[in-house]
């Protein structure tokens, strides 16, 4: 294991070098630069040249790509075009929101999703998986940014225990943050939520049907049992890998969210920095975000050993 | 109830408890701000935006300053002597005036800070071209030299817009105008925390404890400074809705940029009150570098395809909001006048193709227009000038981007084979269009042509003839003058009307001064 772990991870340095590129490249050779936007409307063409010329802008490609991957080998993910901040400084500025908004979701996704979810396949059929059901296709169905808007209709502003928007740290208090971050993770992890419970159904569905839950319903073992102890850990791999893959997604792709309740996250420094090409920002967060998805992985292949003693690597 | 029930009982208490208890046992008052849109830069020199403005507007201060009803009055500036003769300006700073970090602001502060600003800003270059030396005379005094008396000095130190001249400590002034600051002392009534900037989501400013405001009242971005909030925030708000729901919610205090179709739900809540901005003045540019817009007939062709009353209801909806202007200057400065603007008055689309067809233009061949989807009321303005081109026949090539690729595009000065541009629109402020000269849109300088290649110099010499003359009247008519030059089509674009775009402000806000582009906090009080 330890020596399948090792492997991952150094398998994973061509692939991080590889992508380093990629995105050097897609960047640099997509219209429009930072300079135009820094010197703004009246800008003249003077103007714009001459900022360009001080960000450096000017020098060869392949010279500024090995500028910043030497940095990056020293531990160094440049410098923010637009504020002149230490990427790693932004990064660590709006980690703690998306982090916590992430895991936050996942709990709640993970807590209700799969008692719904093994609950609708243990009885199959009745009045209670179509309800689950019908609730699973209205959470797919509703766009993200409509529930945003609905919850903070009905459910926050004056009056209510919730804002409207805004983050607030774990650090300054529990109340403050649940308040801060309830209606953001209802609304990212109803889809995700939604995700995880058809999942679980088809899975123990499809676990309920072998031979040997016919045998234990044979010997006696009662049905709560076979569904916890047989049916759910034995339908645990395509679960785990829902939620381990979902975890890496909610990291990256929480733009929405962190917009309409104005989180300050990592989501919308990555869109920000696109649409202001802040090539810096742009290529660290995507190097940082691939780095993740590849411990991710390593991470949920090792879970799968742990949920089927048969995987062995 | 088993443990697991009482756990979750007990954490909805403490939630409930934190929501009905103040957050912060504070005496302190804080105003939260939503601006229109995120900062591009710290550097107001650097860049021309104007949210980079209106943060300036607050950490540093200025030699002069507009007043609400326009006039330019002494600000850091005690007062100022002209010698006999017109050539030599002397200014005497205020006393008390200090740098965030307690230092006192000297001359040698004053004439960095003017050299940055005139080495990037288009008025300023014009002004020191006029200046043949600095010199400090003691700690609070300076003058310049002039070559020739240039009647619109204390105009140009006053009312510069499109980069206002801000005074920085002569350290941060000794950067490149072309470099982005980043050291962000200033000698306003607002000082920056920097270490509670998160870029792209919050600006925090606390009042600055040492700044001597002048005695006067406080009257557009001139008068006494007098802070009221201990602290200023901007939220940034990366959605409009969401925006409305925090201020609704009193989570925001004054939000500029409120889009027109959200007004409604504003105007129905009765804790909301509005505050008039000077507003926006759209225009359609056209690249004179290369057909079909490098002919006179081409010109005047699209003239006649401008239906200013059609551009505003795409890109505003709101007939109390806008209102047309067939003038070259904003309609509501003293500039504005209908001389020659008929074609621009009037829409004739017949009188339109003719004129391109004498213009020997191939109506096959495509005239591109560059649509930055990203800007809904440009996005909507050009999806209307393409329609109305292909009304009458022309084939366009409608190349929709981002506005950063925009910014690029732009800038391109070859023909559309290589990479260019024949129409793009954008819009500014409306008081930036108040004369011939400071708006860098009125640049026809053969020798230095503006984006859009636009180049007369008759044209170019009214713009200094503007800035040379002595009196307010004289300025009036050389204005009327460039305009009726201009609109016999040498014009370096199409003016598209005007429209307002009211900050929506808490009833729980007194005393905030809106009127000239951007607001101001000074003044401001919250119960």
């Amino acid at each position: 294991m330890l020596n399948f772990t090792i492997r991952r991870l150094l398998g994973a340095v061509p692939v991080l070098g590889f992508i380093a590129l990629f995105v050097f490249a897609l960047l640099h050779l997509a219209p429009g630069d930072p300079a135009g936007i820094i010197a703004g409307e009246e800008a003249s063409p003077e103007d714009i040249a001459r900022i360009y010329e001080a960000l450096n802008l000017d020098r060869p490609l392949p010279e500024q790509f090995g500028l910043w991957l030497w940095g990056l080998v020293n531990g160094d993910f440049g410098v923010s075009i637009y504020t002149s901040l230490p990427v790693l400084e932004l990064v660590r500025q709006r980690l703690e929101p998306t982090i916590s908004l992430a895991i936050t979701t996942i709990i709640f996704s993970v807590v209700v999703a799969i008692p719904l979810g093994a609950y609708a396949a243990w009885r199959a059929g009745s009045l209670g998986d179509r309800a689950v059901m019908i609730f699973s296709v209205l959470g797919f169905s509703v766009p993200t940014f409509v529930l945003g808007y609905l919850l903070i209709y009905f459910f926050a502003g004056r009056g209510t225990p919730f804002p409207v928007q805004g983050f607030v740290s774990i650090r300054e208090g529990l109340a403050p943050f649940l308040r801060h971050i309830a209606l953001p993770t209802f609304m990212l992890g109803t889809s995700y939520m939604v995700l995880i419970m058809r999942i679980t159904r088809a899975s123990v569905l499809e676990i309920l049907n072998e031979d040997y839950i016919r045998t234990a319903r044979a010997k006696g073992v009662p049905e709560r049992k076979i569904l916890t102890r047989h049916a759910l850990r034995n339908a645990a791999v395509p679960i785990v890998t829902v939620v381990s893959l979902g975890f890496a997604f909610l990291v990256s792709g929480v733009v929405i969210t962190e917009s309409v309740f104005n989180i300050p996250g990592l989501g919308r420094l990555t869109v920000e920095a696109i649409s202001k090409r802040d090539y810096p920002v742009i290529q660290g967060l995507i190097l940082l975000v691939s780095a993740t998805y590849v411990l991710i992985n390593t991470a949920t292949d090792i879970t799968y050993a742990f949920f089927d003693p048969r995987i062995r690597y | 109830m088993n443990s697991m029930g009482k756990g979750i009982a007990g954490l909805m208490l403490a939630v409930a408890a934190s929501a009905a208890s103040p957050s912060q046992a504070s005496a302190e008052t804080t105003l939260y701000y939503a601006p229109s849109s995120d900062l591009a830069s710290l550097d107001p020199i650097a860049s021309t935006g104007s949210v980079p403005k209106i943060h300036a507007l607050m950490i540093y201060d200025t030699l002069f300053a507009i007043d609400g009803k326009g006039i330019v009055q002494p600000q850091m500036v005690e007062n100022y002597t002209l010698s006999e003769g017109g050539l030599t300006y002397r200014f005497t700073l205020r006393e008390g005036l200090k740098w965030h970090d307690g230092v006192p602001v000297t001359p040698e502060d004053c004439i960095a800070s003017l050299k940055r600003w005139g080495a990037a800003d288009t008025s300023g270059k014009l002004l020191f071209d006029f200046i043949k030396e600095f010199r400090v005379v003691d700690r609070s005094n300076f003058e310049f030299e002039l070559n020739e008396p240039f009647g619109a000095t204390i105009e140009v130190l006053g009312r510069s817009l499109s980069r206002i001249p801000f005074i920085f400590p002569e350290r941060v002034a000794m950067t490149d105008p072309g470099t982005p600051i980043t050291d962000y002392t200033g000698s306003g009534p607002f000082i920056f925390v920097e270490e509670e900037w998160v870029p792209g989501n919050k600006l925090v400013y606390r009042k600055n404890p040492d700044y001597v405001p002048r005695n006067e009242p406080a009257s557009g971005w001139a008068g006494g400074k007098v802070v009221k909030v201990d602290r200023v925030v901007w939220n940034i708000q990366p959605d409009k809705q969401s925006a409305m729901t925090a201020l609704l919610a009193g989570e925001i205090d004054i939000w500029e940029g409120v889009p027109s179709d959200l007004l409604p739900i504003l105007e129905a809540d009765p804790t909301v009150k509005f505050e008039d901005s000077t507003g926006w003045f759209a225009y359609l540019m056209v690249n004179h570098r290369h057909p079909p817009f490098d002919n006179v007939k081409a010109r005047e062709a699209l003239a006649w395809l401008i239906d200013q009353t059609a551009y505003l209801q795409v890109m505003v909806g709101n007939p109390s909001l806008y209102f047309t202007c067939a003038s070259m200057y904003d309609c509501k400065s003293a500039s504005a006048s209908d001389v020659n603007s008929e074609a621009i008055a009037g829409y004739d689309p017949e009188k339109a193709r003719q004129l391109f067809e004498e213009s020997g233009w191939d109506f096959s061949q495509p005239i591109v227009i560059l649509d930055p989807t990203d800007e809904p009321e440009i996005h909507a303005a050009m999806l209307l000038t393409t329609d109305r081109l292909r009304s009458i026949g022309l084939t366009v090539d409608h190349q929709a981007m981002d506005w950063a690729t925009l910014t690029k595009r732009r800038a391109v000065t070859g023909p559309t084979s290589e990479g260019g541009w024949d129409i793009m629109m954008t819009f500014g402020a409306s008081t930036t269009f108040g004369d011939p000269f400071f708006h860098s849109r009125f640049g026809v300088d053969c020798e230095k042509p503006y984006l859009a290649g636009a180049c007369d110099k008759e044209l170019q010499d009214l713009r200094l003839a503007w800035a040379k003359a002595g009196s307010h009247d004289e300025r009036v008519g050389i204005a009327g003058d460039f305009q009726a030059r201009a609109f016999s089509l040498h014009t370096p674009w199409y003016p598209l009307g005007q429209w307002a775009v009211p900050y929506a402000v808490s009833t729980k806000i007194d005393g905030f001064i809106a009127g000239i582009n951007y607001p101001v906090f000074w003044n401001i009080e919250k119960q």
